[in-house]
């Protein structure tokens, strides 16, 4: 265990020096604007909802499995949030508190959904969350009626764009902070996680060892889709709506890459939840930094499906050095 | 002669089978309606709701029979939908193609039943079928009025951005509309930065931010349909900055609540209604036998506080 610490923290202060390396040479490039502090605080900001997402997927992942619906059901529950908002006659905090438990409830709920047939018929996950991925994005298009949901209540604003201090902490980055910290613990010291990655690792030989795998599977997808409805919150406050339009883009599969460059196996039993989140950092720091070079928005996908690729080439040839040494 | 083709194609048809309904069954005689097929793309969207009531109220003052029907963005289902058309013989079919290239063979099956084909909004983007005539704003004009907006919103100065969606045909008309614009009434206004945000809020929102840490000085940004531009305001808002003049295109339900609070200055805004009321017109001359334009441009217009009231 104290072997596996001490590379745990040799894995994270390498991906801080890379990132450190890489900032510095942005920021010489960018003539310093890279690493104004505005700058990134702003990136902080905007890799919460990619963050948030890869958190579920971190949990979903190390079981082996993955979750294609979150998109889809930040979609959802932005809208079922938003029409709930403008529905109850609740005020300032009641309204936010219960409007958010609304979106943990439905995104949890369809985690549930998504985790059924996967434990009790064994069918792939990747199947089950791609029809859930449909069944979601259809139902947000008919509960809005195509139109996004603006809110009536403006209470949500401090929520999605505010900060303290004046900008300095924006509060989005308040709720990533807590999430990084509840779902590290979660994963890394509770009997929860330890269940999460035994049954990465061996399934049949967890399910011997008296792990009840069908619970902890189930609990994963539902950590999966409250994740996205904690986003769907996050993006509902931040434009005032609901629209069934949001995330519905490439977010997914950046959230799995942020997951996957942070050094989670997407063959389950390995991986961890300072990973994802330094995965999400480099994603973000990247699209910043080609914002701000003004690099041609083509060739950066380019570039960020190459770093992606180079990420976890040079993670699997460290792992092999390590295994030789 | 060549007009009164469908018509007699349409008698002889109908000579066979004796149980046709009534409404085309007088399409031999210019006395009785004309019935027209409309496939709209997707009839749940507000805009396509407003160019169907166009189509409506126009099509009554001619006394023509039109039947509406809803694409519901499926090219399959578009395409059978036109063949319903040609077996119930309409006098004429309006479609905005839901896939513009893939609506060229529905096209094509109704010109071989001599059915001319008008196509509203969204033109046909395929080699196949040939097109009465197409109705669609005009959206150089429409980036244009945009660029005045900005013009006078940053009072002729200064430096601005453009959320844009390059790979979109109409977007890229916007935006050269509102270049020209630019260079026309305000050359002191420079376009620092042009992005690519795929016309989404969220990727808006994100480079948006980008474009503001690097262009601290940056006076207005235009986004190229609203969710960029509202993408923008939400960005402009979590950087606590004021005094950016934002400009939409399309002005939704929420971008004209945007422009009632000051958040945003303005908006371009099509009118589908005309659109639709224009496209009843152009099939009423090729009724009576004028030659009609290949083409025919909508203006857009503009939505401000003014009209927020």
């Amino acid at each position: 265990m104290k072997a596996e610490t001490r590379t745990y923290w040799l894995r994270a202060g390498g991906a801080v020096a890379f990132l450190i390396v890489l900032a510095l040479v942005i920021n010489f490039a960018s003539h310093g604007t890279f690493l104004q502090p505005g700058n990134v605080v702003r990136v902080l900001r905007q890799i919460t909802y990619n963050f948030i997402m890869g958190v579920g997927e971190t949990f979903v992942i190390i079981t082996a499995g993955i979750d294609l619906s979150i998109g889809s059901l930040i979609s959802l529950t932005g809208v079922v949030m938003a029409l709930f908002a403008n529905a109850t006659g609740l005020h300032g905090f009641a309204l936010i508190a219960a409007t958010l438990i609304v979106g943990l409830a439905v995104g949890g709920a369809a985690g549930f959904v998504n985790a059924v047939p996967v434990v009790k018929l064994n069918l792939p996950p990747f199947i089950t969350t791609l029809a859930m991925m449909q069944i979601a994005l259809g139902l947000s298009y008919i509960l809005s009626g195509g139109q996004p949901v603006p809110l009536q209540s403006t209470d949500f604003q401090n929520t999605g764009y505010g900060s303290f201090l004046h900008t300095i902490v924006p509060i989005p980055v308040i709720w990533m902070i807590v999430v990084l910290i509840v779902s590290s613990v979660l994963l890394m010291r509770t009997r929860f996680g330890r269940y999460v990655f035994a049954i990465g690792g061996n399934e049949e030989a967890a399910r011997l060892a008296g792990i009840s795998v069908g619970r902890v599977k189930t609990a994963v997808y539902v950590i999966s889709g409250m994740c996205a409805g904690m986003v769907g919150f996050l993006y509902m406050s931040l434009f005032s709506s609901g629209s069934p339009q949001t995330a519905t883009g490439n977010e997914m599969l950046n959230a799995i890459a942020a997951v996957v460059v942070g050094g989670t196996s997407l063959m389950g039993g390995r991986g961890a939840i300072v990973g994802t989140f330094f995965g999400a950092l480099l994603i973000g720091f990247l699209d910043n930094a080609m914002n701000l070079l003004q690099i041609n928005s083509y060739l950066q996908w380019v570039v960020l499906g190459g770093v992606i690729l180079l990420a976890v080439v040079l993670d699997e040839l460290r792992k092999r050095y390590l295994k030789r040494a | 002669m060549k007009k009164f083709g469908p018509a007699a194609l349409a008698a002889i048809a109908l000579l066979l089978p004796a149980c046709s309904s009534n409404s085309s069954s007088t399409t031999t005689t210019k006395a009785g309606p004309k019935t027209i097929g409309v496939s709209i793309q997707d009839l749940e969207a507000q805009f396509y709701q407003q160019m169907e009531a166009g189509m409506k109220s126009e099509a009554a003052k001619f006394g023509y029979k039109v039947t509406f029907v809803d694409a519901s963005r499926d090219s399959a289902r578009q395409q059978s939908q036109v063949e319903d058309f040609i077996s119930r013989k309409v006098d004429a079919i309006i479609l905005t193609p839901y896939d513009s290239q893939a609506i060229g063979s529905a096209i094509v099956e109704a010109n071989n039943a001599n059915i001319p084909v008008f196509t509203a909004d969204i033109a046909n983007a395929s080699k196949q079928g040939t097109v009465v005539s197409h109705v669609a704003s005009n959206n150089v004009q429409g980036g244009q009025q945009a660029g005045m907006l900005m013009c006078a919103a940053v009072h002729n100065a200064g430096s601005v951005a453009i959320i844009d969606e390059p790979e979109v045909t109409s977007v890229q008309d916007r935006v050269r509309g509102f270049r020209m614009a630019l260079q026309q009434h305000c050359p002191n206004v420079k376009v620092v930065a042009d992005v690519d945000s795929g016309g989404t809020r969220t990727k808006a929102n994100a480079d948006t931010g980008d474009v503001l840490q690097r262009y601290k000085d940056l006076k207005g940004i235009f986004g190229i349909n609203d969710d960029s531009a509202l993408g923008a305001v939400a960005a402009i808002q979590a950087a606590g900055l004021k005094g950016i003049a934002v400009v939409g295109y399309d002005a939704s339900p929420e971008a004209r609540a945007a422009i009632k609070n000051g958040s945003m200055v303005g908006d371009a805004i099509q009118h589908p209604d005309v659109i639709g009321a224009k496209t009843i017109d152009v099939i009423h001359d090729y009724f009576s036998g004028k030659t009609v334009p290949a083409r025919i441009d909508v203006p857009v217009g503009t939505y401000t506080k003014a009209n927020a009231q």
